[in-house]
């Protein structure tokens, strides 16, 4: 590909992999914007402002939107929405927790190094004399978490039974009997004993490996020892700031994902409008890839022509992209709102090192701003 | 009288939601009337007449000359009547059926019969997955009525079941009686995985062979149950003859212990 990426710091843009001016390339993703049929908009990896613009201008052009499927905000918001969840936030967790249920994530996973920060403070508001209990399940544990201000109690339980070890455990809890389990009766009882004795406790986990069942039946554990005791759930946000952009199209539209403005209002269905399923199936005839917090592709990516709006790469490589827009990284390259993971609430970040290149909503904006005006003389 | 048809006339390429032909919308409207009904859904405004050609007949009697598998919502909230489809139909097949006759002659897609109320819906081909299941943010599955299966059926089958029959005969896709919270699933071929998980009560038949349990599933022992008997002669009356094996003593486990442990898995 011609014009060497992480070089240079000012807009660029790619036409079929042939560099070219930010406008000439907002005019032909403008082009095929208006030709297409049913346009889909993945990915959506931005902060607040870019997920606004987009909604508008998926009102536009009758977009379906969907950018949780497969990702563990999407499964942790589809068990939230059946069962509900007791949450806190990360900074109560650290603050308080006097006992900590993790269901340990692979190493390198999303997640990993706010464990760590939580493994590594001292709780300010928790008994401070006695040290902070952790119950670890999963895969064996790192030598670095191990403190003399952590009681850690660890077992080591293959990541597709930890759901029928939860059920086991709720079983347990509530003393009924259970057969064969991953782990012995004595063993699981110790495990239900160590909960029920919290005062605060809170479950920590991210693996999307886990699957809505084992969620549903950990968010089913937390409700039953909240009878006796105060018990609560605490997701790792992922990454791309996916919650955050949830939250948004849920403000903006009623639903978090998997919507679709074909009608004009917004309309949800969690099959109908997946992303992966759309491309593969031929509905969708055009897709629009936000990735401004890294650059990455989805499995899909051969299926239909993209339009994307990404960060940019650190080495060349093929793009799959017909047309590509470099666009700034929220919080790095411009100012910000998105949701941080290590507080759990909306947060502004001024840019480490401003730049001139384009925010996705600032390219977004361009596109409404042309579609606008023959869009409502068509209605 | 014979039946009204609707001729596919070619296989459309977006997905076109048919929960308006229903008999009781259609009683008492001319071929003009019907062939410019809109069909929701499609992302143009489509009518009846540019997807099928019509041949008209009782409205209390539909058929589909053709399917295809972007055909949703076919026979939804239906109240009366009978519906055929030649072929094969995408999601929602049925759903919140409420009386009639639906028969799928081909495959269905997910979410076949998904909260379906009453009335029977048979499916000749496979069923995809969430057979029954409520769609997200709906708290029960299928509330009521009978839904067969003559094919193979995806994961979930039945999830949050509350009250009526699932039967596959088939193979079932993973966790087939997900989250039950009463009514009957039966499995007459092989199943995926371990059944039931976190279901509150209902019954699980397995008719045809062994399965393997979860660990908050209690084995209770052979029992010659009377319930069993009486589902038999019910699955018997409706024209299927393995439940016989039903009559013989079963072996029952008690789960999900998790939940509640009320609920119940059949292996006969």
């Amino acid at each position: 590909m011609p014009g060497r990426r992480g070089e240079g710091r000012h807009p660029r843009a790619w036409i079929e992999g042939v560099a070219c001016s930010l406008d000439a390339a907002i005019e032909a993703a403008l082009g095929r914007l208006r030709e297409s049929r049913h346009p889909l908009f993945a990915g959506l990896g931005c902060d607040v402002e870019g997920a606004r613009k987009l909604v508008r201008l998926a009102k536009l052009v009758g977009a379906s939107i969907d950018h949780l499927s497969g990702t563990a905000t999407g499964i942790e918001l589809a068990v939230a929405r059946d069962m509900g969840a007791f949450l806190t936030t990360p900074g109560e967790a650290a603050a308080r927790a006097d006992t900590l249920f993790i269901l340990g994530p692979e190493t390198g996973e999303a997640g990993t190094e706010y464990l760590d920060r939580v493994l590594e403070t001292t709780p300010k508001l928790a008994a401070r004399d006695a040290p902070r209990g952790v119950v670890w399940v999963g895969p064996a544990l790192k030598a670095k978490a191990r403190s003399n201000r952590l009681d850690i109690t660890s077992f080591q339980v293959p990541t597709p039974q930890i759901a029928t070890l939860l059920a086991a455990l709720r079983a347990r809890l509530a003393d009924r009997p259970v057969a064969k389990a991953p782990l012995s009766a004595p063993r699981l009882d110790a495990i239900v004993e160590k909960l029920r004795q919290a005062k605060f406790g809170v479950a920590i986990w991210s693996s999307p490996a886990l699957g809505p069942l084992a969620i549903e039946a950990l968010a089913g554990l937390v409700r039953d020892l909240n009878e006796t005791t105060r018990f609560s759930c605490l997701p790792v946000i992922g990454a791309d700031n996916a919650a955050g952009v949830a939250m948004t199209l849920t403000w903006l539209t009623g639903f978090p994902s998997h919507i679709d403005f074909a009608r004009g209002e917004a309309e949800h269905d969690t099959w109908r409008f997946d992303a992966a399923r759309l491309a593969r199936s031929g509905e969708a005839d055009l897709a629009l890839w936000i990735s401004a917090y890294r650059h990455h592709w989805p499995d899909w990516a051969g299926d239909m022509p993209l339009i994307a709006l990404t960060a940019r790469a650190d080495q060349m490589k093929r793009s799959p992209a017909v047309i590509e827009i470099e666009v700034g990284t929220p919080g790095a390259d411009h100012d910000t709102v998105d949701f941080s993971p290590a507080s759990g609430l909306f947060a502004f970040r001024a840019a480490t090192a401003r730049q001139a290149i384009p925010s996705v909503a600032e390219v977004i904006d361009r596109f409404c701003t042309e579609l606008a005006e023959p869009a409502r003389s068509l209605r | 009288m014979s039946a009204l048809v609707f001729r596919l006339k070619q296989a459309p390429d977006r997905r076109i939601d048919l929960s308006g032909l229903v008999p009781e919308a259609l009683q008492g409207r001319s071929e003009l009337a019907i062939a410019r009904l809109p069909l929701d859904g499609s992302r143009d405004k489509l009518k009846v007449a540019d997807v099928f050609g019509l041949r008209m007949g009782d409205p209390m009697s539909l058929r589909f000359d053709g399917g295809s598998e972007r055909f949703d919502l076919v026979g939804a909230g239906m109240a009366t009547g009978e519906i055929i489809v030649d072929g094969p139909v995408g999601a929602q097949a049925g759903r919140l059926m409420r009386a009639g006759t639906l028969r799928i002659q081909g495959d269905a897609g997910p979410y076949a019969a998904s909260r379906l109320a009453g009335g029977r819906l048979e499916i000749d081909g496979n069923a995809g997955e969430r057979l029954g299941a409520p769609l997200a943010g709906e708290m029960a599955g299928m509330s009521g009525g009978i839904v067969i299966v003559h094919g193979d059926a995806g994961s979930r089958a039945g999830d949050r079941l509350r009250r009526g029959i699932v039967v596959i005969e088939g193979r079932s896709g993973k966790d087939a009686g997900s989250r039950m919270i009463a009514g009957t699933l039966v499995l007459r071929g092989e199943v995926a995985g371990a059944p039931g998980p976190l279901m509150r009560r209902g019954t699980i038949v397995l008719v045809d062979g062994d399965c393997s349990t979860l660990p908050t599933f209690s084995d209770c022992g052979s029992h010659r149950l009377v319930a069993a008997r009486l589902l038999a002669f019910e699955l018997e009356r409706l024209g299927l003859r393995f439940a016989r094996k039903l009559k013989r003593p079963v072996r029952r486990f008690a789960g999900d212990m998790a939940i509640s442990g009320k609920g119940e898995i059949w292996i006969a």
